[in-house]
């Protein structure tokens, strides 16, 4: 279930800190941890490439009014919501499409090595199946690399509750990579 | 939540501290004792491990260069706003939530910004070249109708194509490259799309055309054989994107 807002100031752990406004210029500083999260919560790098995208338009919409530290978490909680957005709109959102076979793929130049690449396709898959709320979790903590504590001031829930979630979502995650890597033994080369 | 066994010192939040090295020092040892004494916790602590690595071994993916170049820049107060057409942009916040909005939903059915969204992704297939003296690529077709070759007459070279499903419609995108200017050329299958809000109505070697702009990209629409064509890019002139729009090379590209 989406948070209701991702509204400017979060939650009171940071109210100590003076509010500031989010620099629109430093958005790109976290461009490749939030990619990632993208891809995590989506499992397909085209839906993250959009879902990133959205998400900075989201920002990007009005001021926004931040504690010290505060914008890593912030950003992840405004990709969540937006990612839900998407979700309920997903009838209506671009999805590839095969093409026809005479038609050559056209070399990604960005990816790295095809193997490497292949491998966390498959981790992203794998995560973005989890439940939502073990998935989020761990997409903060280990994706991101968000503390507990900014994974559940991100998150609004206790620290706690974070870390409960994290270590169940770690559970699923290894116990599907075991699988992979069995089905992966199992296939006749 | 505490570990069922025989050390329920260990919890479950001290296993995921302990996997990712945030468990405090004071409380460390106590919980590598109550593992080390416990096949059970030694398996589960070995997950916990196993995610952490897997998860850190990819941090080092990094977002394509295509997505740095698509976070919009739009919104950020201040900026210099092109006008174009005469009728302007309404202000860049304005379109880019008109954008969003055409994008995120709300309003039922595909429209001419949903398409035009396109032209920001990246190609996924190369586009073959056609053999001499022909006026359109080969073996691409979208509702039956071939998209025009336009290199040898004016310079915009195909350099790729997607395929999107877009509000249950297979939509074709073809990309033209020409002295570093990139432009898309999309065919919306099926019923015609609804004009763009403030676009203006230009007829041109007979054809009826729809020209608009979002979000600094100008966009021309048309109809071939009732289905929508539709064509954009940014820093290009509107009179480049007509003549390339109602091109039919003496008929060989179908109208």
């Amino acid at each position: 279930m989406p948070i209701a807002a991702d509204h400017a100031l979060t939650g009171a752990a940071g109210a100590t800190a003076p509010a500031r406004r989010l620099d629109p210029n430093h958005l790109g500083d976290h461009l490749d941890r939030l990619y990632r999260a993208a891809w995590a919560l989506c499992g397909s790098r085209e839906d993250a490439e959009d879902l990133v995208q959205d998400t900075y338009a989201r920002v990007l919409q009005k001021p926004r009014m931040l504690r010290s530290g505060e914008d890593l978490g912030y950003l992840l909680r405004v990709l969540r919501n937006t990612h839900f957005s998407r979700l309920r709109a997903a009838a209506r959102r671009p999805r590839a499409d095969p093409l026809p076979d005479e038609l050559d793929r056209v070399e990604d130049r960005s990816a790295s090595a095809p193997e490497a690449a292949l491998d966390a396709s498959q981790l992203y898959a794998l995560i973005a199946e989890l439940p939502d709320p073990f998935r989020e979790a761990l997409v903060a903590v280990d994706v991101v690399g968000l503390s507990y504590r900014e994974a559940a001031r991100a998150l609004r829930v206790r620290e706690a509750t974070i870390t409960t979630r994290l270590y169940r979502a770690r559970q699923r995650l290894a116990r599907s990579l075991g699988d992979e890597r069995s089905a992966l033994a199992g296939t006749p080369g | 939540m505490r570990t069922p066994g025989r050390h329920p010192r260990a919890t479950e939040r001290d296993l995921a501290r302990l996997a990712d090295g945030t468990l405090d020092p004071a409380r460390r040892e106590a919980v590598e004792r109550s593992v080390a004494g416990s096949g059970e916790l030694q398996s589960r602590l070995r997950d916990q491990r196993r995610a952490v690595d897997a998860v850190r071994a990819h941090a080092g993916v990094g977002a394509p260069p295509a997505l740095r170049l698509r976070r919009p820049v739009l919104a950020v107060p201040g900026r210099h706003r092109p006008r174009l057409l005469g009728v302007g942009v309404a202000g860049a916040l304005g379109a880019l939530v008109w954008a969003l909005a055409a994008i995120g939903g709300g309003q039922a059915g595909l429209t001419v910004a949903d398409a035009a969204t396109l032209a920001a992704r990246p190609a996924i297939a190369k586009v073959p070249e056609p053999p001499d003296d022909h006026a359109t690529l080969p073996h691409l077709r979208a509702a039956g109708l071939p998209f025009p070759y336009w290199e040898d007459r004016f310079g915009w070279k195909a350099t790729g194509v997607r395929n999107d499903d877009v509000d249950g419609r297979a939509l074709t995108t073809v990309f033209y490259r020409n002295q570093g200017r990139r432009i898309a050329y999309t065919i919306v299958p099926g019923t015609r799309l609804p004009g763009a809000p403030g676009a203006e109505t230009i007829r041109r070697s007979g054809i009826v055309v729809h020209a608009s702009t979002d979000n600094r990209r100008l966009i021309v629409t048309w109809l071939r054989r009732g289905h929508t064509c539709v064509l954009s890019g940014t820093g290009v002139r509107l009179d480049t994107l007509l003549e390339l729009a109602v091109w039919r090379s003496h008929g060989a590209v179908p109208y």
